[in-house]
């Protein structure tokens, strides 16, 4: 009842000020872009139109700045119940502005939580969404992950915080993440169903269809096989159609067949393709996918195991403080070797130069949105990528000097036997290939690419000099 | 012992040529002539014949292989599932490529569906179709029948192997003659060593089969293609609608093409392996089976062949007439022949039957070997059925013509062909109201 007496009002940009919390309502063609609606506390989405509301809470949390994938955000009169997936994603609805009293707890409560998210910086596309997926459970105050049923899945299945980071067509990969988060100890999953998915395109949307086992269509024709006891006769039911008085006639004996089971019976159907005239009595059962209509047979479809999980102490752990997924791909690129050998042979290395007059130099590349090109190279063709920068960068340095991924985003390499400025122009030379090669191979991709380069130097520790190397990228 | 001896020396000292003629006439005048001599002439005639036919042999030959036309080989069947892998490994293996394989299963109990449709997907078969309730052997060649494509059907059956070339020898004889409308492969026993009774078989089989056969097919008179191994023109198969219900359809067929105005041919070259009874009760069994219908096809259903103004012409009354004559009525004549020596010379019965045991013997030996000389194929060695002769002599002689005398009686009498419970009773039901 009080808050029928207390009428809030917004002012004309949609913004409400209520008990310290700034409150934006975004309407439908509001012209704000997301970058807009950071400074505010709390999103209201005006759902009056689900399509919009949906669209909108979606590209909300598929930001990937935590101070928006974090933020409370609510419906403001929603029509219609938006289904589990929607209200998994937002954080819960209002008839009315007079009502945001009833959700005020909720917001204080998230926003307490993201504040308790420590400042983080994931080196790669994985950690972005790993990151994702466990801070807004823990600031949600979740401990499971469950996957919904949802009929706009390109899986079947949504995981909400991390399917709306994906279109359909790469939805997949959600699976990749979780398994990843999985291997890590981030979460622990447990059966929760089985589904499959298109050999070709990994989606899920199927057509289990009747077809053909030579041609694979389904326009066919069903008919009874009838077998007509005095003569032996059998054939399919159109052998017997009498056209003149529409009984059947044996057309082996002449005879009228008058009554099933005393002088003719069925003994089985027979199929006959209308496309190739193929005649069969087993139809193959395909699923022809509905994305790319590839005709899948059953075997070959892909089955996933769909979990539900939880998270495990180390995963709130890794909420709060932040975490980087290791991908194991990048150690086993050819032409490279694991970071801790490369900090083994950086140490020799000084070692060496303490007793020759050689130069060493180590440079580092940061490609800041490798976590992005790599998810639009794709799984399969991302370890041929990372061999073929690994290639470039041998390409310009010497036979011994050693390449290796710290992580799919940074690489570092040594650059010995020559001067600090002739090791810069080859690092730059080196930049300038990579450029090429991801903008040639990658559509649309604009790089962030960032270089370093410093001297060894015999007076300090190995990983300090290497920890100035790889930290502070921008 | 010695006085039986003495006796029986005295016995056959006192046959005179007249005597011999009056106590043997049996032997003499329907096994003897009829099965030695007349047999060897035409074997001689055969084989000459076969010489100077040799470039008519290469000839249709390379028209076969020149026109290279598909023939469908049809394997209809019940619980045949678990021969099906191998049969299609022996086909595999033949010289003539160009055959689609039609497998029916006519409503099995066994795994012979899973069977057949993972040979299907494998591609080993081209066409599987099942009916779920059994309808009976001719149903289910029917059924293959009705959906072959090739120009000649080819009739396995599913426990049988055959030899790399089997396929194309069957297939010459209709090159050799237009007019031929259905030719026999040459079946041999595969289990001849499993006991007597197959051992026994395999020399019927050996001897009496398959020269009898290459006697009659060369006589134009030969009675039955054989289920196991039998080849026929489409046209001909659609022409006379193809199988009618059995038991003993292999005959039935073949009078049906013969009737229709084809010859029918053996072709002793393709030859096929097949498993026989192993005991004397399935032995007895499967010849009742044969031997019934031999009354219920030739004597009944086909009678017409014998009214001068139904389906008469001199083969096939003289092909009736020789089987008739041979196949039934010296059965009742052999029961004569007893009863003529026990009327008429009964204290001399045992010297009589002993004789004729030798007779019998010198007979089969004289066969075996001089026969032997005529045939292309042998299956087993010719040494391992020697001491099995003269067991021939009980089992030919005594065994299966008691087992053919009963068969005979039981079906002239009692129809009992339409009880057999090898053709579902819902046909044969009707097919003995028919008169088929």
């Amino acid at each position: 009842m009080n808050q029928l007496e207390v009428s809030i009002v917004q002012d004309e940009q949609g913004v409400v000020q209520y008990k310290g919390h700034t409150f934006f309502t975004l309407y439908p063609n509001s012209g704000k872009k997301i970058e807009d609606l950071l400074g505010f506390s709390v999103i209201l989405i005006h759902a009056a139109h689900s399509t919009f509301a949906s669209f909108t809470i979606q590209r909300l949390r598929a930001f990937n700045d935590p101070r928006m994938y974090l933020k409370p955000i609510f419906f403001l009169q929603p029509s219609i119940d938006s289904g589990n997936y929607i209200n998994t994603l937002v954080d819960g609805s209002v008839f009315n502005l007079n009502q945001l009293d009833s959700i005020l707890p909720r917001v204080e409560d998230i926003l307490i939580k993201n504040q308790s998210v420590k400042p983080f910086e994931p080196n790669s596309y994985e950690s972005i969404l790993v990151m994702k997926l466990l801070t807004f459970a823990y600031t949600r105050s979740r401990k499971s992950i469950e996957p919904i049923p949802y009929i706009f899945s390109g899986i079947n299945y949504a995981y909400p915080a991390l399917s709306c980071n994906f279109e359909h067509i790469e939805e997949y990969k959600v699976f990749e993440l979780l398994d990843l988060s999985e291997k890590e100890g981030l979460i622990k999953g447990s059966f929760y169903d089985k589904t499959h998915y298109c050999n070709q395109c990994h989606q899920g949307a199927l057509n289990y269809r009747s077809v053909c086992p030579k041609c694979n269509s389904s326009n066919s024709e069903t008919q009874d096989i009838i077998h007509h006891f005095p003569c032996g006769n059998v054939g399919p039911m159109s052998d017997y159609k009498n056209h003149l008085d529409d009984g059947l006639t044996c057309s082996k004996c002449n005879k009228s067949l008058r009554h099933i089971g005393v002088d003719y019976d069925k003994p089985s159907v027979l199929h006959y393709c209308r496309k190739c005239t193929h005649r069969f009595q087993d139809f193959e059962v395909k699923a022809k996918c509905l994305h790319c209509e590839f005709d899948n047979s059953l075997e070959a479809l892909l089955e996933k195991e769909i979990k539900s999980y939880v998270i495990t102490n180390k995963g709130e752990n890794a909420a709060i403080y932040g975490y980087n997924v290791i991908n194991r791909e990048v150690e086993e690129i050819a032409g490279t070797v694991n970071y801790s050998f490369f900090t083994s042979m950086i140490k020799l290395e000084i070692e060496r130069m303490k007793v020759t007059s050689h130069f060493g130099n180590i440079a580092a590349i940061a490609i800041h949105n490798a976590g992005e090109l790599l998810s639009m190279v794709g799984k399969d063709r991302s370890p041929v990528l990372l061999a073929e920068i690994t290639a470039i960068i041998r390409r310009f340095i010497r036979p011994y000097d050693l390449v290796s991924f710290k992580n799919s985003s940074l690489i570092v390499f040594s650059i010995t036997d020559v001067s600090l400025d002739d090791a810069a122009f080859i690092l730059i030379d080196i930049v300038e290939l990579l450029e090429k090669l991801i903008t040639d191979n990658v559509k649309d991709f604009v790089l962030n690419i960032e270089k370093k380069i410093k001297p060894l130097t015999t007076q300090l520790q190995t990983t300090n000099q290497l920890d100035e190397l790889i930290t502070n990228f921008q | 012992m010695e006085l039986f001896i003495d006796e029986y020396i005295n016995f056959l000292l006192s046959l005179t040529l007249n005597r011999f003629i009056r106590v043997f006439w049996f032997f003499i005048i329907f096994e003897f002539i009829r099965y030695v001599i007349l047999d060897l002439i035409i074997l001689i005639v055969f084989s000459l014949s076969n010489k100077l036919n040799k470039k008519k042999k290469n000839d249709a030959h390379e028209m076969l292989t020149f026109e290279q036309p598909l023939v469908s080989l049809i394997i209809p069947g019940k619980n045949e599932g678990a021969h099906l892998y191998k049969l299609m490994h022996s086909l595999r293996n033949q010289t003539y490529k160009n055959f689609e394989v039609i497998v029916v299963d006519d409503g099995s109990d066994d795994a012979t569906p899973i069977i057949g449709k993972s040979l299907l997907k494998q591609g080993l078969i081209d066409v599987f179709l099942r009916n779920d309730i059994r309808g009976g052997k001719a149903s289910a060649a029917n059924l293959a029948l009705r959906f072959a494509k090739g120009k000649f059907i080819v009739h396995l059956d599913a426990d049988c192997s055959f030899d790399y070339d089997a396929i194309e020898k069957i297939l010459l004889p209709f090159y050799l003659d237009e007019r031929v409308g259905a030719v026999g492969g040459n079946v041999m026993v595969r289990n001849y060593k499993e006991s007597l009774v197959t051992t026994l078989q395999a020399i019927e089989y050996y001897d009496t089969i398959s020269i009898g056969r290459i006697i009659s097919s060369h006589l134009g008179i030969y009675r039955v293609i054989s289920g196991a191994f039998g080849a026929f023109k489409k046209e001909v198969m659609d022409e006379i609608k193809g199988w009618d219900i059995g038991p003993g359809l292999d005959g039935d067929i073949t009078v049906k093409v013969r009737k229709a105005g084809y010859k029918i041919k053996f072709a002793s070259e393709a030859v096929c392996l097949t498993n026989v009874p192993n005991t004397f009760r399935k032995l007895i069994k499967q010849r009742m089976r044969w031997d019934k219908s031999l009354v219920r096809f030739r004597m009944r259903k086909h009678k017409d062949v014998f009214y001068p103004n139904k389906a008469f012409n001199w083969s096939n009354f003289i092909s009736f007439t020789e089987n008739i004559t041979y196949g039934f009525l010296l059965n009742f004549k052999w029961l004569f022949y007893i009863v003529d020596v026990l009327a008429n010379h009964f204290s001399q019965a045992v010297f009589i039957l002993i004789t004729n045991f030798f007779m019998y013997v010198f007979m089969n030996y004289f066969k075996y070997i001089v026969f032997s000389l005529f045939r292309i194929r042998k299956n087993a060695p010719m040494y391992y059925f020697l001491p099995f002769i003269p067991c021939m002599v009980i089992y030919f002689g005594y065994f299966l013509r008691i087992v053919r005398l009963v068969a005979h009686s039981k079906e002239l009498l009692f129809k009992a062909s339409y009880n057999d419970p090898w053709n579902p009773y819902k046909t044969s039901k009707h097919a003995k109201e028919l008169g088929l």
